[in-house]
C-alpha cells in the first residue's frame, strides 16, 4: 500500500523547503537547462498518443509531467 | 498532526527562499541608477570591450546568449537600429554569455551582427548588471545612467525600444 | 485515464510563435490482435504577446480483434477468446482551448469532443502554471472534468453515462545549472458505468456474464522525475518514476530511464526502457467457479502482469521553422511480472507503436 496523500503532500513541500540546499540557477546561467535534450517535455502528440496507449493497456494511472525547467527566456 | 508538520515545512520553504533572495541580492538595476562597470573580449576583433569607454554616447547594453531563442528576433532588430541611428550617437554592445565560444560563433554565422559583440564566459557582467532574464536589454545615457531595463524580447518591443532609444539620443 | 486536456508544457514560447503540428501514429499488438491508426493535426495561433488559441483535431481507426472473456482450454488453462477481425470503429475527436499568460502565471482553458459509434465523450480542463524564484520552481495545478456515454454496436443509441473528474499538482524545480527534479499528484474519481460492454466472463458452474465494474473508481497516483546532464558522455539522462493506486484494488508502478543526446546538425536522439507492473483488480478473475457476484471481469487490463519496453526516438531540426520527430516503442507483457493478484499466461502479448510528427514554428 503506497504512502498516505498527507504524506505525499508532505513530500512536495519538502522538495521546495530542501532547496534552502538547491544552488539558485540565474538567469544567464540556463544553457545546458536550455539544451533540447534536457527538455522535459516531449511534442505535444508525442505525449498525448503515449498517455492514451498507456491508459488503455493498463490498469494503472499513467504519468503526467508539468513542464518548467529549459531555457527560462522571457 | 500531519497538517501541521506540512505547514511548519511550508513556513521553513519560505524562508529558505527569502534567505537565498537576500543572499543573492536579486533586485534587478533600475532606472536611474549608473550603468556597473562592463568589460568583455571582444568577439569581433580587438581585445577587449567597455562600456565605460562610450560615456558621451548612448549606449544599447544588450545581453545574448546561443541558446536563447527571443534573440533571434533581437539581432535583426538591433542591426536596424545600428544601422539607423549610429550616425547620431547611438552604440550597441551585445554581449554573449555563454559558457562555450563555439556555440556563440555558431548563433552568429546564422544571425550575423553589425554592432560590437562581447564574450564574458565568467558571466561576469551579467553578474554585475543583475539580469532578471534572458535576453535583457539595458539603455544607457551619454552620461552612463540607465534609462530602460527590457526583459525579453517580443515582436511588440521594438517600437517602445526605438522610442526610448531616440528620447536618449536627443539628451545632451 | 489521464487527464484528457492536460498536457505538460513545451518550452514557453518566448516570442508567442504560431505553432502547427501534424502527427501519424500506428498501433499494433501481437496475434492478430488490434491494430489503431490515428492521424491529428494542432494548431496554436498567437493572439498578440499574452493569448493563444489553441484548436486539435484527430481521426482513429480501430481494426482487429480483442480478447472478449476467457474460456477453459485444454488441461484447464484457461485461453482467450477473441471478438471477430473487422474494421471496428473510426473514432472522430477535437478540443478547442485558449490559453492567457500574464506576469509569471499561464491559465489555460480547454474544450473537448470525442465521437465514435458506440462511445462520445466531452471534457473541459482548466490548468494553471506559476513560476517562482527568477523560474528556479514551476508550480502547476489542473483539473479536468468528463462526460461520457458508452453503448455498443448492437444497441448503438443506448448510451450509459460515467463521470470523470480529475485533479492534478505538480512541481519543478531546478537543483543546479544541470539537473532538475519534478514531483507530481493526480488524483481521479469516476462514476456510473465504468464497466466494458463488449466484455465476458465465463462461470465453471454455467454460463457467460456481462463484465460489470463498481460504479465508482478513484485512483490517486504519484510520478517523481529527475533529469540531470551528464558532461562525461555529453547526454541528458531522464529517470522517472510513478506508483498507484485505487479502490478496485490494482496498485501499479513504473520506472521509465532515458539517455537523450544532441547531435550535430540539430539532430536529437533518445534511447531508453521502461518498467510497468500491476496488481489485479479485486473483482477480476481469468475464470469464475461459480457466480461472482455483482462485480466482475475478466478484462486483461484488469488483470496482474508487468512489461518492459524499449523506446526510442530522432528528432531533426530540418529548418530554423520546420522539425520532424520519430518516436517508437515496444513492450513484451508478461503475466510472470506482475505486482500481485492473478492473470494468465494466454494474455501475455506484445505491442509496439511508431509516431510521425511535423512541426512548424513561425
Amino acid at each position: 500500500m503506497i504512502a498516505s496523500r498527507r504524506v505525499l503532500l508532505a513530500a512536495l513541500a519538502a522538495v521546495v523547503a530542501a532547496c534552502g540546499g538547491c544552488a539558485v540557477v540565474q538567469p544567464w546561467e540556463r544553457g545546458t537547462l536550455a539544451k533540447p535534450s534536457m527538455a522535459t517535455v516531449q511534442p505535444p502528440h508525442e505525449t498525448a498518443q503515449k498517455l492514451r496507449t498507456y491508459n488503455a493497456k493498463e490498469g494503472g494511472a499513467a504519468a503526467t509531467g508539468v513542464g518548467g525547467g529549459g531555457c527560462g527566456c522571457n | 498532526m500531519e497538517a501541521l508538520r506540512v505547514v511548519r515545512w511550508r513556513v521553513s520553504a519560505l524562508a529558505a527562499v527569502g534567505a537565498i533572495a537576500a543572499a543573492t541580492s536579486a533586485w534587478p538595476l533600475a532606472r536611474g541608477e549608473a550603468a556597473p562597470p562592463c568589460t568583455a573580449p571582444r568577439l569581433d576583433g580587438g581585445r577587449t570591450i567597455s562600456v565605460a569607454d562610450y560615456r558621451g554616447k548612448v549606449v544599447y547594453l544588450d545581453f545574448w546568449a546561443s541558446w536563447c531563442a527571443p534573440c533571434r528576433e533581437s539581432f535583426p532588430f538591433m542591426n536596424g537600429l545600428q544601422r539607423d541611428l549610429a550616425g547620431k550617437g547611438l552604440e550597441i554592445i551585445a554581449i554573449s554569455v555563454d559558457k562555450n565560444e563555439e556555440d556563440a560563433r555558431r548563433f552568429l554565422a546564422g544571425h550575423p551582427a553589425q554592432f560590437a559583440l562581447g564574450l564574458d564566459t565568467a558571466a561576469a557582467c551579467p553578474a554585475a548588471y543583475q539580469l532578471p532574464g534572458m535576453p535583457t536589454s539595458f539603455l544607457i545615457d551619454r552620461a552612463g545612467v540607465i534609462r530602460a531595463v527590457h526583459a525579453g524580447f517580443r515582436s511588440g518591443d521594438a517600437a517602445e525600444i526605438r522610442r526610448q532609444v531616440l528620447e536618449a539620443l536627443e539628451r545632451h | 485515464m489521464a487527464l484528457p486536456g492536460i498536457h505538460a508544457r513545451a518550452e514557453s514560447p518566448a516570442t508567442n510563435p504560431w505553432q502547427l503540428d501534424a502527427s501519424h501514429f500506428e498501433y499494433s499488438e501481437s496475434g492478430k490482435r488490434m491494430n489503431v491508426r490515428v492521424n491529428q493535426a494542432s494548431a496554436i495561433v498567437p493572439i498578440g504577446d499574452a493569448f493563444q488559441l489553441k484548436a486539435n483535431a484527430l481521426q482513429d481507426i480501430v481494426s482487429g480483434a480483442s480478447p472478449q472473456f476467457n474460456s477453459p482450454g485444454p488441461g484447464g488453462k484457461p485461453q482467450q477468446v477473441l471478438t471477430g477481425a473487422s474494421v471496428r470503429d473510426r473514432r472522430n475527436a477535437g478540443d478547442i482551448g485558449a490559453t492567457a499568460m500574464f506576469g509569471e502565471s499561464e491559465l489555460t482553458v480547454r474544450q473537448g469532443w470525442s465521437k465514435e459509434n458506440d462511445y462520445r465523450s466531452t471534457w473541459t480542463s482548466l490548468e494553471m502554471r506559476h513560476d517562482l524564484e527568477r523560474k528556479n520552481t514551476t508550480l502547476a495545478a489542473g483539473i479536468a472534468f468528463s462526460d461520457d456515454g458508452v453503448s455498443n454496436h448492437d444497441t448503438p443509441d443506448e448510451f450509459r453515462t460515467r463521470i470523470k473528474r480529475d485533479l492534478f499538482v505538480g512541481v519543478t524545480q531546478l537543483l543546479d545549472e544541470r539537473s532538475l527534479v519534478e514531483l507530481s499528484l493526480q488524483y481521479s474519481y469516476s462514476t456510473g458505468f465504468l464497466s466494458d460492454p463488449y466484455k465476458l466472463v465465463f462461470v465453471q458452474s454455467g454460463g457467460l456474464l456481462a463484465d460489470s465494474r463498481p460504479d465508482r473508481r478513484r485512483q490517486t497516483a504519484a510520478t517523481a522525475r529527475y533529469v540531470t546532464f551528464l558532461p562525461a558522455i555529453d547526454s541528458a539522462l531522464h529517470v522517472t518514476g510513478s506508483l498507484s493506486t485505487s479502490n478496485w484494488g490494482i496498485r501499479s508502478g513504473s520506472v521509465e530511464a532515458q539517455l537523450k543526446k544532441d547531435l550535430p546538425g540539430e539532430w536529437l536522439v533518445n534511447a531508453g526502457a521502461r518498467y510497468y507492473t500491476q496488481s489485479s483488480a479485486d473483482f477480476y478473475a481469468p475464470l469464475f467457479q461459480d457466480d461472482p457476484g455483482p462485480t466482475r471481469s475478466s478484462d486483461y487490463r484488469l488483470a496482474g502482469f508487468g512489461s518492459v519496453a524499449w523506446l526510442a526516438g530522432v528528432s531533426k531540426q530540418l529548418t530554423p521553422n520546420l522539425s520532424l520527430q520519430l518516436a517508437a516503442e515496444r513492450s513484451y507483457r508478461r503475466v510472470g511480472l506482475r505486482w500481485g493478484g492473478s492473470g494468465i499466461e494466454a494474455d501475455n502479448y506484445i505491442w509496439s507503436l511508431y509516431l510521425v510528427t511535423l512541426q512548424a514554428r513561425f
